[in-house]
């Protein structure tokens, strides 16, 4: 369950951000690649409840999960389902992947008392 | 409701004993590999085989949730090897390894193997400090599991398939994996073996040859 210190981390630099506090953080806007190795629910589950242990309520996750992007021989870029899909362009499978492998906290959204 | 944008990656502090490990080793001029593979796919005996049959000089970190034993094999054959018990945890991390090279004679050693826990997903996600990670096959396991785990096999650039004396027993396409292998990271160095049996380890030898020459230089 690698996930929940990837979750730890993540409320970590978002309190660690300059007017962000466990008073006001209400949303986490995360990019989760489909190649990170991670699993968006199980990482969703795992903020929730490293939250609740530090007393931040009503925090809710938005994961947009990012498919992998690649690079072909030909120079054709795309996004796959996965990495041994073929090139719309030529139909090879001689790519370099150059995205869909990160994890990241993109965006926090803190409650600033207007609606 | 404000937006704060804060576009930081989740490793953490993972990510900070891991370039504090990286830095330690490039100042000792270390090649580090990070060796991933299936319980009993043979991480271990690899090592061992290269323990009695290698002369560059090579010492190994090795995870297990439970026990020393891998690490005691190791050390049999004459390899300087730490155990770390994870007690449960399905993988290394980057604090665990920064406080286990405290005990280890980096200015003497040109390759670190860190053997990590049996397992496929969860040690691919967490860098080490290491130059490569390092994938362990075996033939019984099945051709298909660069498609099953492409997490860990797109971040390979060393692939093992060992077990290769038991190919007449297994219905195994080696053609196919191999060039799974390679579409899932473009470059990378497929070595078949048969670690007990010694079989198919030359280009293996001349690959650590090399790399201890490229550290040597350095030291």
């Amino acid at each position: 369950m690698h996930e929940l210190s990837l979750a730890e981390s993540m409320i970590n630099t978002a309190l660690r951000t300059d007017g962000v506090g466990a008073d006001n953080l209400r949303v986490l806007n995360i990019k989760c690649g489909a190649l990170s190795g991670v699993n968006a629910q199980t990482l969703e589950f795992c903020i929730q409840i490293v939250a609740e242990r530090l007393g931040i309520e009503n925090v809710s996750v938005v994961i947009e999960e990012v498919r992998p992007q690649l690079q072909c021989s030909c120079g054709q870029s795309y996004n796959a389902e996965d990495i041994f899909s073929e090139c719309p362009r030529c139909g090879k499978t001689q790519h370099r992947i150059t995205g869909g492998k990160d994890v990241f906290l993109e965006s926090v959204e803190v409650n600033d008392g207007q609606s | 409701m404000a937006r704060v944008n804060v576009d930081t990656p989740a490793a953490g502090k993972n990510a900070i004993a891991a370039e504090k490990n990286r830095r330690l080793f490039r100042e000792n001029h270390v090649f580090v590999m990070n060796m991933i593979g299936s319980p009993g796919c043979g991480k271990t005996s690899i090592l061992e085989y290269t323990a009695e049959n290698s002369n560059v000089r090579c010492a190994a970190i090795v995870g297990d949730v439970k026990t020393a034993l891998d690490a005691d094999r190791i050390l049999d054959r004459n390899m300087p090897a730490y155990p770390i018990e994870t007690g449960g945890g399905c993988h290394l991390t980057a604090v665990q390894i920064g406080s286990m090279l405290t005990r280890i004679d980096l200015c003497k050693t040109d390759c670190l193997f860190i053997e990590n826990v049996g397992n496929l997903v969860c040690p691919s996600v967490f860098d080490l400090g290491e130059d490569i990670k390092t994938g362990v096959l075996s033939v019984p396991e099945g051709d298909e599991k660069v498609r099953k785990y492409p997490e860990l096999f797109s971040r390979t650039d060393v692939v093992f398939i060992n077990k290769t004396d038991l190919l007449p027993h297994c219905e195994y396409d080696m053609e196919k994996i191999e060039r799974d292998c390679r579409t899932a990271r473009p470059g990378v160095k497929i070595f078949k073996v048969s670690a007990t049996k010694g079989l198919g380890f030359e280009d293996w030898a001349r690959y650590l040859e090399m790399n201890r020459k490229e550290q040597q230089n350095g030291k």
